[in-house]
């Protein structure tokens, strides 16, 4: 009876200091939504990257870093420093451990989309997810020079049907004057949604990337040479580098004496990488960041609970008097520390359902955004298992904060008895 | 009702008593006036009778407790169960609405929760037939902040609050040293009518000697309390 009256009064005494109590709640709101959205993007993210390649064996390119060469050639995130010559390509390829190879070429964009080279094996045999098979929600693959598929989420934002024409930008530019206008791509199919930087490439043939480059030196047109789509569907287009190559193994335990052969290769410097390896590297990488941004996050937590502290603090002095007035009709000093200790629950439990709703209202707003701009996915779902021990510690840790003023009233009290200072 | 005896409290060892009752006593149903200037011990004598500390030596026996006898948190209970308390200001919870500071003795203790059923069916009914019989205009004033009511009003509720319940013990503390003569004197006649209602015993604490002629009995600090001199 006694636990409902002092739930009863500590919510009362909230909801009577509403503007300071809203204020305290807010502050930790933010934090909680804060911490909430750093585990969920942190989740996700690993999810998404390691989504978005299954199946592949190895991946080759220019020498640099595993890291690095995983980042350009996967998941379309910066710069080749360097690209793989065209007889390399094919000394690689001619391997007879290969069930499959796969050549992308990258470099180009297209309204901030990157362009990859490739040949229509890559919808063959590239898998992602739980080795799912690409599938096109419209179209079939590219067949001409001037042929493109379009990943979803390209086709969605640029609005782009089967049979639309479309310019490569040269370079990486969203705007740029720099364009192959002379030599316009036909979309012949759009693939289906698939959650990984697939859906925001644009896929071209790699003799497609030579006929647009052939009046090109150096990164700028040569002047007074022009070559036309027709004439260029006359040349031979074999291209004269790639930028890297995917490559599946007849069987995955070959994969390292591949590895070992084309890391040793002669002709030139190429790294071939494990993307598990790769991935796992990259994760390391990230820890490094997580770490520090969990830190970061668990002080603004620690200083929106500072300030509940604070707040029933402050509080203190002006609430002796109806301190001693509870204790004049019965109510015990253990009542009064028990009445601070619910007034910072309950302020952390408003707290959290008032983060998870931001979390939400958050997600919401900038999923799309997150989505284009980093090429992430973040589904609206429910809350995460570590998520769930994340809220549970800040209760527990707000409870716990509301102890230290808890603990001073339940001395004052004491102290005071009944008599009524001011 | 209240049976005090060699009773003896000081702060601390190295401070002079500000208790040294040898005897004091009040009847039951009685009503007693006792004169108390500031620093005559009468602030701690009442923190004792609540049972809120506990004497050097001596005993406290109220409505046949004793209390010197008990641990805290019996202390607590016996006072919620039996003592009414009324301050001199400020008795109310700010945060709270009319009723709720009423009935909040009986939040504290079931018996006095049990009696105010028992007299009006609920609690709640129980508060509004005192601050009733307080004459409380509930219907203009039950929505507004306490704060907002006069000093009048804010003793009558606090003295509906210490009715409620049927407790043994009222013990008012200067009560109406904030009020002017006309209210004072209306609130002192709607306090007796309820104080005889309730059958309660009734310690009033006051140094406004022109009340004491109402009361069965007067008296004053420094004839029962040999440590009051001394401040």
């Amino acid at each position: 009876m006694t636990a409902r009256i002092i739930l009863f009064l500590a919510a009362k005494s909230l909801l009577n200091r509403w503007l300071t109590a809203g204020l305290t709640v807010f502050a930790i709101a933010v934090s909680v939504m804060m911490v909430l959205s750093v585990e969920k993007i942190r989740t996700d993210a690993k999810l998404s990257f390691a989504n978005t390649i299954s199946g592949t064996d190895l991946v080759v390119g220019a020498r640099s870093g595993a890291v690095q060469l995983l980042l350009y050639s996967v998941f379309r995130i910066g710069n080749a420093t360097n690209n793989i010559s065209w007889r390399s390509y094919q000394e690689i390829a001619n391997r007879n451990d290969l069930k499959w190879s796969v050549p992308l070429s990258l470099g180009d964009s297209h309204r901030g989309y990157r362009v990859m080279g490739t040949t229509d094996d890559y919808f063959k045999h590239y898998r992602y997810g739980a080795r799912r098979v690409l599938q096109f929600d419209d179209g079939i693959p590219f067949d001409d020079i001037f042929d493109t598929v379009l990943g979803a989420e390209v086709a969605e934002a640029l609005d782009y049907a089967v049979g639309d024409k479309i310019v490569i930008a040269h370079g990486l530019g969203r705007a740029g004057f720099t364009k192959h206008v002379d030599k316009p791509f036909t979309v012949t199919g759009i693939l289906k949604r698939t959650g990984t930087p697939l859906d925001r490439t644009v896929h071209v043939s790699l003799n497609g990337i030579e006929a647009i480059h052939l009046d090109w030196r150096g990164g700028s047109r040569i002047p007074g040479r022009t070559i036309t789509a027709d004439q260029a569907r006359e040349l031979t287009l074999t291209p004269r580098s790639v930028t890297a190559v995917l490559l599946g193994l007849k069987s995955r335990l070959g994969a390292f004496r591949a590895l070992r052969e084309i890391n040793e290769s002669r002709r030139e410097p190429l790294l071939a990488i494990l993307p598990g390896v790769a991935l796992q590297e990259l994760w390391s990488l990230m820890g490094t960041a997580e770490a520090a941004l969990g830190i970061v996050v668990l002080f603004v937590v620690a200083a929106g609970l500072i300030g509940m502290a604070t707040m029933l603090l402050a509080s203190l002095n002006e609430r002796r008097r109806e301190m001693a007035i509870l204790r004049a009709v019965g109510a015990r000093p253990a009542h009064v520390f028990a009445m601070f200790v619910l007034e910072g629950w309950l302020l952390t439990l408003l707290a959290c359902v008032l983060g998870i709703a931001l979390l939400y209202f958050g997600l919401a707003v900038a999923q799309p955004l997150i989505e284009t701009r980093f090429g992430l996915y973040v589904p609206l779902d429910v809350l995460t298992i570590r998520q769930w021990i994340i809220i549970s510690a800040i209760m527990g840790a707000g409870t716990v904060t509301g102890a230290v003023p808890a603990w001073f009233a339940y001395r004052n009290s004491i102290a005071d008895g009944m008599t009524i200072r001011t | 009702m209240i049976e005090l005896s060699n009773l003896r409290f000081r702060w601390s060892a190295t401070h002079a008593p500000v208790i040294d009752i040898p005897r004091f006593s009040v009847k039951e149903g009685e009503r007693v006036f006792l004169e108390g200037p500031s620093g005559s011990g009468k602030t701690t004598m009442l923190n004792l009778l609540g049972g809120m500390t506990v004497p050097e030596q001596g005993s406290i026996v109220v409505d046949g407790i004793d209390l010197v006898g008990l641990k805290q948190a019996a202390r607590d209970s016996f006072r919620a169960n039996r003592v009414g308390f009324i301050f001199q200001m400020f008795n109310l919870i700010p945060y709270l609405s009319l009723i709720d500071i009423v009935m909040l003795p009986c939040r504290f203790s079931t018996c006095r929760a049990e009696a105010a059923c028992k007299k009006s069916g609920s609690v709640e009914a129980d508060a509004r037939r005192l601050l009733d019989h307080m004459e409380i205009d509930l219907e203009a004033l039950e929505n507004r902040a306490v704060t907002a009511l006069s000093t009048g009003q804010q003793q009558r509720v606090a003295a509906a609050r210490s009715l409620i319940g049927a407790p043994s013990l009222v013990i008012a503390d200067e009560p109406t040293s904030a009020l002017d003569q006309n209210v004072r004197d209306a609130f002192m006649s709607l306090l007796f009518s309820e104080i005889t209602d309730a059958g309660a015993t009734l310690l009033f604490v006051s140094h406004d000697v022109t009340l004491a002629s109402k009361f069965d009995r007067q008296t004053t600090m420094s004839d029962i309390n040999n440590a009051g001199t001394q401040q």
